[in-house]
């Protein structure tokens, strides 16, 4: 997502970078622009969760919601020893996954950095006797793999002293009734600096935690600018729910919970994320697994609405990722091996989400990912030219099509109850030019 | 217990006596017309109305049998219609009204001869609300049904005690027949005073499923009384012998959200039951109003699925229907005006529920109700029998079709808007005597 790799560009993708930019001369595709191409290309993402709450097992909140003070939760440094985590490993697993880039949790907002920061010694360095850099670790694995590492960093923070006045969240922490927010702001813009500045190149930055405090300034601007004064093309990501504010390059939202408001006139990429289980960090007793079926079908559905899918998982406090994980996550990955040409580099196809399922597109393919039919008929419609040919992905035999008054009958032999999506490939005829 | 009784229970109750339960001409004849009826009201009211928190607030509160009787001369409906109550019910496309007769709290909204805990002997209103409801009942044709709960937390014979009614302040003995004897009085009340009765809905043998209901005998009683009313229980399992319908309590056939039906569908005519808002008795806070549209889908589900629709009110301790229910009631009365022949004597059709709907079928006639189906083709699998004519239901606008691979396609006229329902009509060729 960094480097800009001559990527092939949909016809529509490029009307909708025309329309973006109001300049003249809007047909020049920029490096961010590229990168954002990119970005959208790559479709799924492994979100990573970790920190020293994992210790505790009961996920990366548990600070809060057990009202932990700072100094309680101070004693959990010491203890974490993740002697069996290997940044390897873990980006073997994304690529298993099928996933093409990796998102990981830098400090979360219990505001431990899991990097050697200079700021503070509140990280992984000065606190715990193992003492290695994560981040950096994972940052070396990910480029010796050509993986691109999107860096996840929680503006609130539930021990800085200086993030005062509070928010909604971390008000049992004991801290004292007073601090001084910019100095917060300047710790956090140090902080992203190091990042930025020591890892090499860095895809993104998702942050998280604004929403804690609506009433502050967040001087957004002054960190966005920094962010691309540091490395240009890092994309920058917020996960507030909210409208993008300027110099975000995506829109990302948790599970199918859509902002309320998603951004018109302009286009931007976007990213659902998603828990395996229920939980972000490591919950030992968070049993609520989705099923590989449920997760791949996820995945086509926020393809067939145009976004990226970043599935997470929290590593447990040893630095070894649980076989639930492990297993799902292959399975995804063994149906992209298959299927992925439906998805990866695609966009939203002609046909919005429909009872049936979803289409993605790429040039002048037409992705029909059937995920809930049961008849030999499925008949569509929306396509805006016709239909030269029909097959299926993954399969050597071929759908039948046959235009009818409104649309296009399509003769399928519907997917059996293990088969989570029936991929149907239209090629249509050519875009009049 | 005398001894000849006892022996006689067991005979009655014992397997082959169960196998044995054959229904009459009259009661096969009822079950046809229950299925052909498709809708009904359910009606909870009682003394619990008077709190305006849901008819288990007996329970919920842990209000002693002593403190609850004091309710009883608070109560004064003097709103109470019973023919308005009826005329609503039937302009509703109602055709059948479900009155409870006795809820869990034990209190008889009939004058009982075998109990003073009832509304003639109790309250200063001192009117038979079962009666008059028979009465009008049957002035606009609608058939009553009478809900009895076998559950009770005031007799003190209810013992040992279930799982609920505990805290009732009940002395801690009793003798059950004695109670069973008790609640069959007060059925041969209801089965000979009020003229011929639909049915009987029992109720609350959840409460201690391992005791010995006597429910043969209880059974047989009723269809010696009136063999033409249908005997059904909520029980959640499959009906036992001498039962002649399955209920569902908010749920589809075959679903279980509620947590505690069953999934198994019997042979035996069915029927859902639903509430308004999430209460069954009046709950003066309950806003959580379904809308018409949402009810209207659930039942043309319920009759998708064969089964009929038993939607509940809760009217106010006055006598007087919420304003929201008698809103509801009115727009369902809207949609059975136009698309009644889709359901009334209906089935469920020959094609099982799909994505973007469910079908009814009666005779020549198959129904296809597009629930949710924006698009303007439909592909179908086989249809059996040969399809002469196609056309929507409200406006009949003509639907052309073209046989397809393994099925169907359907072309279908324009819309404006987003109906409740898109009810389409196959016509198929009369069947070759």
């Amino acid at each position: 997502m960094t480097q800009s790799k001559a990527l092939f560009a949909p016809a529509r993708l490029l009307t909708a970078l025309a329309l973006l930019a109001a300049a003249p001369a809007a047909a020049q595709v920029t490096p961010l622009d590229s990168a954002r191409n990119q970005f959208e290309d790559s479709k799924v993402g492994l979100f990573i969760h970790w920190g020293i709450y994992s210790l505790l097992a009961d996920g990366e909140w548990v600070m809060n919601n057990r009202s932990i003070t700072s100094a309680e939760y101070e004693h959990l440094a010491p203890r974490f020893n993740p002697t069996r985590f290997d940044a390897a490993s873990w980006v073997a697993l994304a690529r298993k996954a099928g996933a093409r880039y990796i998102t990981m949790t830098t400090k979360h907002h219990d505001g431990f950095a899991m990097f050697d920061s200079k700021l503070t010694d509140w990280d992984i360095i000065d606190r715990t006797p193992f003492k290695r850099d994560v981040i950096a670790e994972l940052a070396q694995s990910s480029r010796a793999d050509g993986m691109p590492l999107v860096l996840y960093y929680s503006q609130l923070d539930w021990h800085s002293l200086d993030y005062f006045p509070r928010g909604g969240t971390g008000q049992k922490s004991g801290r004292p009734e007073s601090g001084d927010f910019n100095r917060y702001l300047a710790l956090m813009d140090g902080q992203l600096e190091e990042l930025l500045t020591r890892y090499g190149p860095v895809a993104g930055i998702w942050f998280d935690g604004a929403w804690d405090n609506g009433q502050v300034d967040w001087h957004l601007d002054h960190t966005y600018a920094l962010i691309k004064r540091l490395q240009p093309t890092a994309l920058v990501v917020s996960n507030h729910n909210d409208l993008p504010h300027p110099g975000e390059d995506y829109v990302t939202y948790e599970a199918f919970v859509r902002p309320r408001n998603m951004p018109v006139g302009r286009h931007y990429p976007s990213e659902v994320s998603e828990k395996i289980n229920d939980t972000w960090g490591y919950r030992v007793h968070d049993y609520l697994y989705k099923s590989p079926e449920t997760l791949i079908r996820n995945m086509v559905k926020a393809a067939g609405a145009g976004a990226n899918y970043l599935i997470n998982v929290g590593p447990m406090a040893d630095g070894t990722i649980q076989p639930e994980f492990v297993e799902r996550l292959t399975a995804m990955g063994n149906w992209l091996s298959r299927y992925g040409r439906s998805i990866y580099g695609t966009r939203a196809g002609p046909i919005p989400a429909r009872p049936w399922g979803v289409t993605t597109a790429r040039g002048d393919t037409v992705f029909v990912h059937v995920l809930d039919w049961k008849d030999p008929v499925l008949a569509i419609t929306g396509l805006d030219r016709k239909v030269r040919s029909a097959g299926y992905v993954g399969r050597s035999d071929h759908p039948t099509f046959s235009p009818v008054a409104g649309g296009v009958a399509l003769g399928i032999a519907p997917p059996g109850p293990s088969e989570p999506d029936l991929v149907i490939e239209l090629i249509l005829e050519p875009a009049r030019r | 217990m005398n001894l000849r009784i006892a022996v006689a229970a067991l005979l009655v109750a014992g397997p082959a006596a169960a196998q044995a339960y054959q229904p009459s001409p009259e009661n096969l004849q009822s079950r046809q017309w229950f299925q052909d009826a498709k809708l009904g009201l359910f009606i909870h009211w009682g003394i619990s109305s008077q709190l305006e928190d849901g008819e288990w607030v007996m329970n919920n509160r842990n209000i002693r049998v002593a403190d609850y009787e004091r309710i009883a001369p608070l109560w004064n409906p003097v709103k109470f219609d019973a023919r308005a109550w009826a005329l609503t019910a039937k302009n509703a496309g109602m055709r059948y009204i479900t009155l409870i007769t006795k809820h869990h709290d034990g209190f008889a909204l009939w004058d009982s001869r075998v109990s003073d805990f009832d509304v003639v002997d109790r309250t200063p209103y001192g009117k038979d609300i079962v009666k008059q409801l028979a009465e009008a009942c049957r002035e606009q044709g609608l058939k009553l049904f009478l809900y009895h709960s076998q559950l009770d937390w005031r007799h003190p014979d209810y013992f040992p005690r279930g799982g609920t009614g505990r805290e009732s302040g009940r002395p801690e003995s009793g003798d059950f027949n004695r109670y069973l004897d008790y609640m069959d009085a007060q059925l041969t009340e209801l089965l000979t005073n009020y003229g011929p009765i639909g049915g009987i809905w029992f109720d609350g043998m959840w409460d201690k499923p391992d005791a010995e209901w006597r429910l043969a005998k209880t059974y047989g009683m009723i269809h010696k009384l009136q063999p033409a009313a249908l005997v059904g229980s909520n029980h959640h399992k499959l009906p036992f012998p001498g039962e002649d319908f399955q209920m569902f309590e908010r749920d589809l056939p075959g679903a279980n959200s509620a947590g505690f039906n069953t999934t198994e569908i019997g042979t035996l005519p069915l029927e859902t039951a639903e509430t308004m808002n999430d209460s069954w008795g009046y709950r003066i806070n309950d806003r959580a109003w379904k809308t018409p549209r949402a009810l209207v889908h659930e039942a043309v589900e319920a009759a998708g699925r064969n089964a009929n629709f038993l939607l509940n009110v809760g009217p106010m301790p006055n006598g007087e229907f919420p304003a929201e229910a008698m809103n509801i009631l009115a727009e369902l009365g809207k949609w059975t005006g136009v698309f009644g022949e889709s359901v009334y004597g209906t089935r469920g059709g020959p094609i099982a529920p799909r994505p973007w709907g469910v079908t009814t079928q009666k005779g020549d006639r198959i129904y296809l109700h597009l629930l949710n189906w924006p698009d303007r083709v439909l592909g179908l699998g086989p249809v059996a029998g040969k399809v002469t004519k196609a056309w929507r239901l409200d406006d009949k606008a003509p639907v052309t079709f073209k046989a397809v691979a393994d099925g169907l396609a359907l072309s279908l006229p324009a819309r404006s808007g987003d109906p409740v329902d898109e009810v389409i009509v196959l016509e198929l060729s009369p069947a070759r005597p």
